[in-house]
Order: C-alpha cells, then sequence, then structure tokens
C-alpha cells in the first residue's frame, strides 16, 4: 500500500530539479539532442503539451546513468586488478 | 489513374478497418443477443464493400505484387540504411545505426529521392522513440495507481486522463499525416506505437470508440495482409 504512494513521492522529487522551461515555445530548446532535423509532423507530434508534461521521456537520462554506471564498473576493476599487481609485487 | 486506384484502396482499407468497431459499438449500444451478432457482420461487410464484385475487384488489386511498396532506392550505401532503419525496433535505436544513418544522410550523393526516404524515416525513428518513452512513462504511471495485482483499481484521475486523451489525439493525427506514397511508414509508425497504445488501451475501461482503430492487428506487423482484410 505504501509503495506506490512512495514510487510518486520519489518520481516528484527526481523530477523537481528539472529547469523550468522558458514560456515561449519558440524560445525553448529541444528536450534532447535529436540526429537529424525533425518534419512538421513530428514537431507536431512531440510538441508541448499541458496532459503530457508530466509524462516525459526518460530514456535519455537512463542512458546516462547507464553511461556512468559503466565508468564506475571500470573504475572499480582497475582498483581490483591494481591492488591485485600491488600484492604480487610486494 | 494509378493514384485513384491506390486512394481508392486505401479509402477502403480505412473503411474496413472501421467497420468492426461500428458493429461493436452497435452490439454494446443495443445490448443484442449474440446469436444476431453474426448476421450483423456480413450485412456491414457488404455493405461497406458495395457490392461482392466490387469487394473482390478490390481485393484483386490490393494483392497485386506489381505494386511498389518500398521506394527505390540507387545508392547501396543510402538503401542499406533505409532498410536497416525500418528493420530495427524503434523502442531504443542501437548508436550504431544512428551512426550509420547519420553518415549515409551527410553523404554527397545524386540519389536525391532515396535521401529524401532515408530522412523522412530517419526523422520518424527519431520521434517515435521519443514518444514511445511519453507512452511507456504514462503506462507506468498507470501500473503504479493500479498496485502490482491490481488492488487499487479504481476510477481514473483527471491528469492521466487527459494525458491518455492527448496521446491519443497525438498519435492519430501523426498517422493520417503520411501520404499514400508513405504507407510503408505509416505501417512502420503504426506497429511502433500502436503496441504502446495498445498497452494504454488494455488498462483502461470505458474509452471512447474511437480507441477501436486501434487494432491489434494493425500493430503485429501484418496491416494490411489478407488476415487484416477479412476481419
Amino acid at each position: 500500500m505504501a509503495q506506490p504512494a512512495f514510487l510518486s513521492a520519489l518520481r516528484s522529487r527526481l523530477r523537481s530539479p528539472q529547469p523550468q522551461a522558458p514560456a515561449l515555445p519558440h524560445l525553448q530548446p529541444p528536450r534532447r539532442g535529436f540526429h537529424v532535423e525533425l518534419g512538421a509532423r513530428e514537431k507536431a507530434l512531440l510538441e508541448e503539451d499541458t496532459a503530457l508534461k508530466r509524462f516525459k521521456s526518460y530514456k535519455n537520462s537512463v542512458k546516462q546513468v547507464s553511461k556512468v554506471g559503466n565508468i564506475l564498473t571500470g573504475v572499480v576493476l582497475f582498483a581490483c586488478a591494481y591492488e591485485i599487481v600491488a600484492l604480487a609485487n610486494s | 489513374m494509378a493514384a485513384a486506384l491506390r486512394s481508392s484502396c486505401a479509402a477502403a482499407r480505412r473503411l474496413l478497418r472501421i467497420s468492426p468497431a461500428a458493429l461493436s459499438t452497435l452490439t454494446a449500444a443495443s445490448s443484442r443477443p449474440a446469436a444476431v451478432a453474426p448476421l450483423a457482420r456480413p450485412i456491414a461487410a457488404a455493405a461497406v464493400s458495395g457490392g461482392n464484385n466490387a469487394f473482390s475487384w478490390n481485393l484483386r488489386r490490393l494483392f497485386s505484387s506489381n505494386e511498389k511498396h518500398l521506394p527505390a532506392i540507387s545508392d547501396p550505401e543510402v538503401e542499406s540504411a533505409f532498410k536497416d532503419l525500418m528493420a530495427a525496433s524503434w523502442t531504443g535505436l542501437p548508436d550504431s545505426l544512428v551512426i550509420e544513418a547519420k553518415k549515409a544522410a551527410s553523404k554527397a550523393t545524386d540519389d536525391k529521392a532515396g535521401k529524401e526516404a532515408l530522412l523522412n524515416v530517419f526523422r520518424a525513428a527519431e520521434a517515435c522513440e521519443e514518444f514511445g518513452g511519453v507512452l511507456v512513462t504514462l503506462r507506468m504511471a498507470l501500473d503504479d495507481l493500479c498496485g502490482i495485482t491490481g488492488e487499487n483499481v479504481g476510477p481514473l484521475p483527471g491528469y492521466i486522463e487527459d494525458a491518455v486523451k492527448s496521446a491519443y489525439k497525438r498519435y492519430m493525427k501523426y498517422l493520417e499525416s503520411f501520404g499514400p506514397e508513405e504507407n510503408y511508414l505509416r505501417k512502420k509508425v503504426e506497429n511502433e506505437l500502436g503496441t504502446k497504445m495498445i498497452h494504454l488501451k488494455m488498462r483502461c475501461s470505458g474509452v471512447g470508440s474511437e480507441w477501436g482503430k486501434i487494432t491489434l492487428i494493425g500493430t503485429s506487423g501484418i496491416s494490411g495482409s489478407y488476415v487484416e482484410l477479412r476481419a
């Protein structure tokens, strides 16, 4: 019973540090770096909407977190290898 | 003449796709017994096709193998990137595919039509990846509301209802913006985004009859085939 409330509170807390979008829609920067210039119908599909504003895509954030996790894993593996080499030398 | 035939085939396909929803609406509205339902379906099908002869004629035209399903691309690198984009899942575009598509799109080639087709597919893939993420977030919010085993099922809050309606309007507007020569791209987008719309549809009851347009067959990748036309 408490788990959905905790998850929604966690989601709202994670969402609140995001910077506020500017009021003018044409001055708004793109939410993620698209690799190609979007057409008119794609811009209409991804236009900012009041109802869909709180359901943004988290794919970019997930990719960044995964990348950071990979870096940390590499650091840990490097530290283990360094410890093994140091023990072998001494 | 070919454009008229193609538009008539597309109109017939759209009408055939709409008629099951109309039938379900009629059945739900009049609370008809189950024995009458099989009789109503052939009558509606006959009325939609406007006669048995025209229906068989339309079917024969729809099965023609001379019709071009994909645009003609003469550059092999652009064609390879195009086919890789059409074959990949757009839930998450892999980085190798993005690099290949960017390189093929920025290449100086004399095949302008093929490059334009590749750019169209690339734009659609990027947009569907983003909008698919929005739909997944909406579905996860619905799952959080209902609980793990569905013990918290209740009336839908207003903000989620508005979000579901807005998502449906965006999806339908995007599907209807494709021209008749871009039917391959419309089917691909329907396959990618329609699956997530079906997930939303399965989690909400009491949705409007317009949600009948999002059919399981349309999102399964066999859109336009014989199975769909007989449905």
